[in-house]
């Protein structure tokens, strides 16, 4: 009986505070616009399929090649068109594949392998743009493979085996450079995963300093902290940098402790998987070279800097942790969902994206790889500059917040008691 | 005693409304002497807090002017904070700081080298927590945690002490001992205090005028038997009561 009433007590007090409907309420919102950018993003990639031309070099003119660009284009409902050379195939096209020198030969010989050659352009920032751009080629070598046999058979009425199949070596043409797709992958997962953790940490920092702040405040030093002679700056700055210390702290322990676990779970044969992983670092080196550890000190220290003033102003104006906790959580998960909405929204690589992405600061490891990969200063000079413009303005934010009464009074909710 | 001519706080219209049209303080005017012990009493939800917090710079009138020793609280902020410490009501100090550490820590904000040490050894002796400034501060219990922050307040030696309720939650012995070191600062080192409290008898034995308020207004204000004489009063208790209707 009495826990029932403690239970419901405990859900009423929950219930009872705006801040946590609050947070609930901005919670649903925060997803249904990541949601929304992710489907929109999705969307545009199934659009661009659905549209898809694939352009076709032959390089060998064969009964057998036109034969099988006639199915193709039939099976395709038109999709395929010819061109004599892979340049204006490729100024116009997203797709370019090229039937090589050998090709015919390949395919009638039972013991070689066809082999198609496939040009991608990635002009785009999602993921699933590009990986459906790729899929896309992957789709036209497996139907290559389909068509081929019965081609055959009707042209030369002989058969080849079924499962023999046509094999599509990919080269992407990133943002104007070349490289295969397993090189454009390396980068791209390497910008993920500094996102995440650049995201990750932000969380740490926003919820422990919004945190400290309000515990403050419920250890009743905050009123004699903000008496003495010393500019408001001075303390929230110091919030700020105790709270980037704490978090790094944490990130680091924690990112060791789940090394540590994988490391720990591994499998005898793990070892393979670890030597699989050289050739992204390698790739890394290559294409980055050392440049790559400043895409991710840049974006992690500007990061907890913003993340840290976040943290102070919802500290700031929370009465007590419980409400900083609730305010700051849907917070710490929008840098993560932000990082990840920005994976599949369909944005170009222009002005906008680059202050955009400098904005959320998060996926600037995404901006600055693209930028290297585009051999372009621009995206990664308006990222960067874009994201300390807005750590200044957040800084800003929170020292006007704690010289104003708010920092005192916590946010007011509407019909409360009378003030003493 | 009071023959100062030094005006330490200058309350003038001083108006305060809170979001939602709540009034804190209206029209509320007051001098305060230096060296005075002034005592704003009324009942909660009168203005007493709201009226300290915003003489301590903590937060702003929505009109009026406030002055400490010639200094704008709104305009000069930073300067009126080198004249004045406050003691916010249940004042408490940070859990996982020794006692010791939460002392040298708040003075360090005012002070620096030898005035430092100084102002330390002198927090310590006020506080007299003995070997219990060693230890952290969430071990304490509601009355060493006031007089380990009172202890920084009177160590620092403003000229104007803002003590908000300072011996609420207090037993009897504490009580005293926090009246004593208040009018202990105030007449050997000549500090102008403005306290507020609930407790009559402390604010009859304390201070040396009152004002008091009544729903955001200053119902009436003088010395403790200007005011028992004038309303015909035996003590402050009754002279709130007059007031007020």
């Amino acid at each position: 009986m009495a826990l029932r009433h403690l239970i419901v007590r405990e859900v009423k007090a929950a219930l009872k505070n705006p801040a946590f409907i609050a947070s609930l309420v901005l919670l649903f919102i925060f997803y249904m616009v990541i949601g929304g950018a992710a489907r929109s993003g999705i969307s545009q990639a199934i659009e661009e399929t659905m549209r898809m031309r694939v352009a076709i070099v032959t390089e060998e003119s064969t009964e057998l090649v036109t034969a099988l660009l006639q199915n193709l284009n039939t099976s395709t409902g038109g999709g395929i068109r010819v061109y004599q050379s892979v340049e204006s195939a490729l100024n116009e096209n997203i797709h370019v594949i090229i039937l090589p020198k050998g090709f015919t030969e390949s395919a009638l010989i039972p013991e070689k392998t066809p082999v198609l050659k496939a040009l991608v352009k990635i002009d785009t920032l999602s993921q699933v743009t590009i990986q459906s751009r790729v899929g896309v080629v992957q789709s036209l070598a497996s139907l290559t493979s389909s068509l081929l046999p019965r081609t055959i058979a009707l042209l030369y009425n002989i058969s080849i085996p079924p499962q023999k199949s046509v094999v599509v070596n990919t080269t992407v043409i990133a943002f104007g450079r070349t490289m295969s797709i397993t090189e454009v992958n390396s980068l791209l997962n390497f910008a993920i995963a500094t996102m995440f953790i650049v995201s990750f940490i932000m969380g740490i920092t926003t919820s422990s300093a919004a945190a400290n702040t309000a515990i403050e405040k419920v250890e009743k030093a905050f009123e004699m902290l903000l008496a003495q002679p010393i500019p408001r700056r001075e303390i929230v700055l110091a919030k700020i940098i105790g709270a980037m210390a704490i978090a790094l702290l944490s990130g680091v322990v924690y990112f060791i402790a789940l090394f540590a676990m994988l490391f720990l779970m591994a499998s005898p044969t793990a070892g393979v998987a670890t030597e699989g992983s050289m050739p992204e670092i390698s790739t890394i080196m290559t294409y980055v070279g050392g440049e790559a550890l400043g895409y991710v000190i840049i974006p992690l220290v500007v990061g907890l800097i913003y993340s840290g003033a976040i943290g102070v102003i919802i500290g700031s104006i929370s009465s007590d942790e419980r409400i900083a906790g609730v305010l700051a959580a849907p917070i710490t998960f929008l840098y993560v969902g932000l990082a990840i909405a920005s994976m599949f929204m369909n944005l170009p690589v222009n002005t906008l994206t680059a202050m955009l992405y400098g904005v959320l600061v998060a996926p600037l490891p995404y901006i600055y790889t693209v930028s290297k990969m585009s051999n372009s200063l621009t995206p990664l000079v308006i990222g960067t500059v874009t994201a300390m413009v807005s750590c200044i303005i957040i800084i800003t934010i929170a020292v006007v917040v704690f010289n104003r009464d708010t920092v005192i009074l916590g946010v007011r909710w509407p019909k409360k008691g009378r003030e003493t | 005693m009071l023959s100062s001519t030094i005006i330490a706080v200058e309350v003038s219209g001083l108006t305060k409304v809170y979001g939602g049209g709540i009034v804190g303080v209206s029209n509320l005017s007051f001098t305060i002497h230096e060296g005075e012990i002034y005592g704003l009493i009324g009942p909660n939800g009168s203005g007493k807090t709201t009226t300290l917090r915003i003489i301590a710079t903590l937060i702003k009138p929505t009109s009026g002017v406030v002055r400490v020793f010639g200094v704008d609280v709104v305009k000069e902020p930073l300067r009126a904070r080198q004249l004045v410490n406050y003691l916010p009501e249940e004042a408490g100090a940070y859990r996982d700081l020794t006692g010791y550490d939460f002392i040298r820590f708040m003075l360090s904000l005012r002070f620096s080298g030898r005035r430092l040490e100084e102002a330390v050894a002198e927090a310590i002796e006020i506080a007299d927590l003995g070997n219990a400034l060693k230890r952290p501060v969430r071990t304490y219990s509601k009355g060493m945690k006031r007089l380990l922050a009172l202890s920084t307040v009177l160590a620092s030696k403003s000229r104007l002490l803002i003590l908000d309720e300072p011996t609420t939650g207090l037993d009897v012995e504490r009580s005293i001992q926090v009246r004593q070191l208040i009018a202990r600062y105030n007449r050997e080192y000549d500090i102008t205090v403005l306290l507020s409290s609930h407790n009559m008898l402390e604010v009859e034995n304390l201070c040396h005028r009152v004002g008091i308020l009544y729903r955001g207004r200053l119902v009436a204000e003088g010395g403790v038997e200007e005011l028992k004489a004038k309303t015909g009063s035996r003590n402050l208790e009754e002279v709130f009561i007059r007031a007020r209707s």
